[in-house]
């Protein structure tokens, strides 16, 4: 195997120091990531409150939260906080007035909190997102912990910057994987990088108080190494490195299962390639560490769940609040419901999705690429419009080329068509059981971020489909049309909220 | 080594291009007029205090922006296809009317803006009526949060809410201002609530780093192309 790979170059500075490219990429993205953690008002994310108090409950009482026998989801010094930026009046209201954002009001804000300092650690209790795994929140009370102050605005900001970093791990994550598949072409490893940390739904995430922070760069490390894995063959190192980092994702979200199908598929491809294949025993012996890796601190998870009473996974539940029965799946309608999502309906067939127009549009590529707040701060038309248009082109240049492949990389397309297909097929089939259990559509387009650097994969082989001479020039537009978006963006959350 | 160069200044040239192209977008957007917030009352519009029937009408005040000021907005929708509002704004301390407008609604549950003719100006407290016309208008607001300047008024429902007890939400708009020029207000909001080394300065350092991430994508690609067109490897073997 070793034979067949061009010879190591001797070692040099040079390689050990950051590309130029890519520093400046990441100077770039941690300037616009730290105005995302800092532009948008406090709880304003996706159930952050929820996922704050999680962070909080892990760091003050290193417990779970959840606990059927604490009263209080939020603790006071979160509800004072809460209360006093008006969080519970903006979330999930599309018209609702906007806060006064009285320096007064902080002023006496800061003064409540410095005369009665309110508890921290007496929350715990119910919380929607209990079900979650707790590494996320371990790596976010890092910022915690390092911020000690009576103004909790404190500690959530520091919180919020804190994911800079793995916005920064997305990027060099994102630019290994294209590195890996292009091999080492610094033009596409800088696309694919850029629109891994530019795209502004991703940098809002990364930023927020969420575990879509953390699984993102986990995901993309996990293509990176599984690449590696199948292009390379086996490699006991890379083997444990891609367990583990499964392993993570999962004990980040449990969206993360939809990872095992493709992992171990890249894994197998890669034994069965493994140089001393039939002679010895020490591969055996990493198969079962590296595997070991990735079983043992899920298995734990699922122990510690089901000691709590709760699944391992994310559960749909009955409007009512009991679980669905086993039979509430109609697989005729799992296909209509699939079929309109992307396609127009049929005449024959009953409306499904809720949605006012092609589901994929309105929700993979709206809430996708830049929907901000609670959902309730969108860009204007045009905006939507040309990224649907350029989205469509990425798609069927790069479908193109990839019909083109041959050989080898035909089974890097397996494996991450499979591990994108798992994703899409579990969101799917959660989404129709929310739907049958009469809860409407749950999905929202930042659930395809964890497969980003995928996407910039795609941009980046439609950039090397250019001739020669405009590459460069192609490389340019795509970073410059995504920091224009950027500003856009930004200035859409300033004027929603500040204006 | 010259198609090596020229390929090299094009690749700094687009984006340098669309780089400038942006700002200039950006520019002109940020110049264009749009209604921006002098005033809002703490009120969030949580649920619907009364329905407004012709003749019907409210008050609330004094209540003081931080400009001048050219609209009025208010929370609700008509009780049936349509209905007429006019909007009066009076000197909290003389009475004097300052300012009329009118608008009419339709159903769907927002907020509603008239325009007014004559400026409301900044720093003097104001009081806010609103008289209801034709059809019927359901208004929303929530119970008091400012004992200052309650919802007064007559609102000829019986089952309406007790004056004093609510306020309606409300806010003031300069429909004038640009975008550019509110940053500055937009900043120093935005500084509040947040950790207590943040200032509006925070805010307009971050906005001119974000400009001057364009320069850095320019760097970005023009030494990814270099690399591109002479990689270390190739660079190494030819020494």
């Amino acid at each position: 195997m070793t034979a067949d790979l061009p010879a190591a170059p001797p070692p040099s500075p040079r390689r050990r120091s950051v590309p130029a490219p890519l520093a400046a990429l990441l100077v770039t993205v941690t300037l616009v990531g730290i105005c995302w953690a800092l532009i948008v008002p406090a709880w304003q994310a996706p159930d952050e409150p929820d996922h704050f108090a999680y962070a909080q409950s892990l760091a003050t009482r290193l417990a779970l939260p959840g606990d059927p026998h604490r009263p209080l989801g939020f603790s006071l010094a979160q509800s004072l906080a809460g209360n006093d930026a008006q969080a519970n009046d903006l979330s999930f209201m599309v018209h609702a007035v906007r806060p006064p954002w009285s320096a007064s009001a902080f002023a006496g804000y800061l003064h409540t909190v410095s005369q009665q300092h309110p508890p921290e650690s007496d929350g715990g209790g119910p919380n929607a997102q209990a079900v979650n795994p707790p590494l996320f929140y371990l790596y976010s009370d890092l910022a915690y912990w390092a911020t000690g102050s009576d103004n909790l605005f404190a500690r959530l900001y520091a919180m919020r910057a804190w994911g800079v970093s793995l916005l920064l791990a997305t990027v060099t994550a994102a630019w290994l994987l294209a590195g890996e598949v292009l091999r080492r072409r610094r033009l596409p490893q800088l696309v694919c990088a850029a629109v891994s940390g530019l795209v502004p739904m991703e940098t809002f995430m990364a930023t927020s108080i969420n575990p879509d922070a953390l699984l993102v760069p986990l995901w993309t490390l996990v293509l990176w190494v599984g690449a590696r894995l199948v292009r390379r063959g086996w490699r006991a190192r890379e083997a444990v490195a891609l367990c583990a980092l499964t392993a993570a994702a999962i004990l980040t979200k449990a969206t993360s299962y939809a990872l095992l199908p493709g992992v171990l598929a890249a894994l197998a491809f890669a034994w069965r390639r493994r140089p001393d294949r039939g002679r010895a025993v020490a591969p055996w012996a990493a198969a079962a560490a590296a595997l070991a890796t990735l079983a043992v601190p899920v298995l734990a998870w699922v122990q510690i769940t089901t000691s709590r009473g709760v699944s391992a996974v994310n559960t749909v539940t009955a409007a009512t609040g009991h679980p669905l029965p086993g039979g509430g799946f109609p697989i005729g309608g799992f296909f209509s419901y699939v079929w309109q999502y992307y396609l127009p309906r049929l005449p024959f067939m009953t409306k499904i999705n809720t949605a006012p127009g092609l589901a994929v549009y309105y929700v993979w590529l709206k809430t996708g690429w830049a929907t901000f707040g609670w959902l309730d701060v969108y860009l204007a038309p045009w905006v939507y419009a040309t990224l649907g248009a350029l989205t469509l082109l990425v798609a069927v240049i790069s479908a193109v080329t990839v019909a083109r492949l041959r050989g080898a990389r035909l089974a890097l397309l397996g494996y991450f068509g499979l591990v994108t297909a798992a994703l899409v097929a579990g969101l799917h089939v959660t989404a129709f059981r929310a739907i049958v259990a009469g809860q409407g559509s749950l999905l929202q387009g930042r659930y395809l971020l964890p497969v980003i650097g995928l996407f910039g994969l795609a941009v980046a082989v439609v950039v090397t489909r250019l001739p020669p001479r405009w590459r460069g020039a192609g490389a340019g537009a795509v970073l410059a049309g995504l920091l224009l978006l950027q500003v856009i963006s930004l200035a859409a959350v300033a004027k929603a909220y500040y204006t | 080594m010259s198609r090596l160069s020229l390929r090299v200044r094009r690749a700094w040239l687009v984006p340098a291009l669309v780089a400038f192209l942006a700002v200039l977008l950006l520019v002109i957007a940020g110049a264009q007029a749009g209604p921006r917030r002098t005033f809002t009352s703490d009120a969030p519009n949580v649920s619907q205090l009364a329905v407004m029937h012709p003749q019907a009408r409210v008050c609330e005040g004094g209540v003081t922006s931080d400009g001048p000021s050219d609209a009025v907005g208010v929370w609700g929708g008509s009780v049936g296809p349509v209905a007429g509002l006019k909007v009066e704004v009076q000197d909290a301390r003389t009475g004097r009317t300052l300012a009329r407008g009118g608008l009419d609604v339709g159903p769907p549950l927002g907020e509603h803006v008239a325009d007014l003719h004559g400026q409301i100006p900044g720093g003097r407290p104001v009081r806010v009526c609103l008289v209801e016309v034709f059809g019927a208008y359901g208004l929303w607001g929530s119970g008091i949060v400012h004992p200052g300047f309650p919802l007064t008024g007559m609102l000829t429902d019986p089952r309406a809410p007790v004056p004093g007890a609510f306020d309606f939400s409300l806010v003031l708009l300069n429909a004038h201002r640009s975008l550019l020029g509110s940053l500055s207000t937009a900043f120093s909001r935005a500084a509040l609530f947040r950790p207590s080394w943040v200032g509006s300065w925070t805010f307009w350092l971050l906005a001119a780093g974000v400009l001057a991430t364009f320069a850095l994508a320019v760097v970005a690609v023009t030494a990814a192309a270099s690399d591109e067109e002479d990689p270390p490897l190739r660079r190494a073997s030819r020494r």
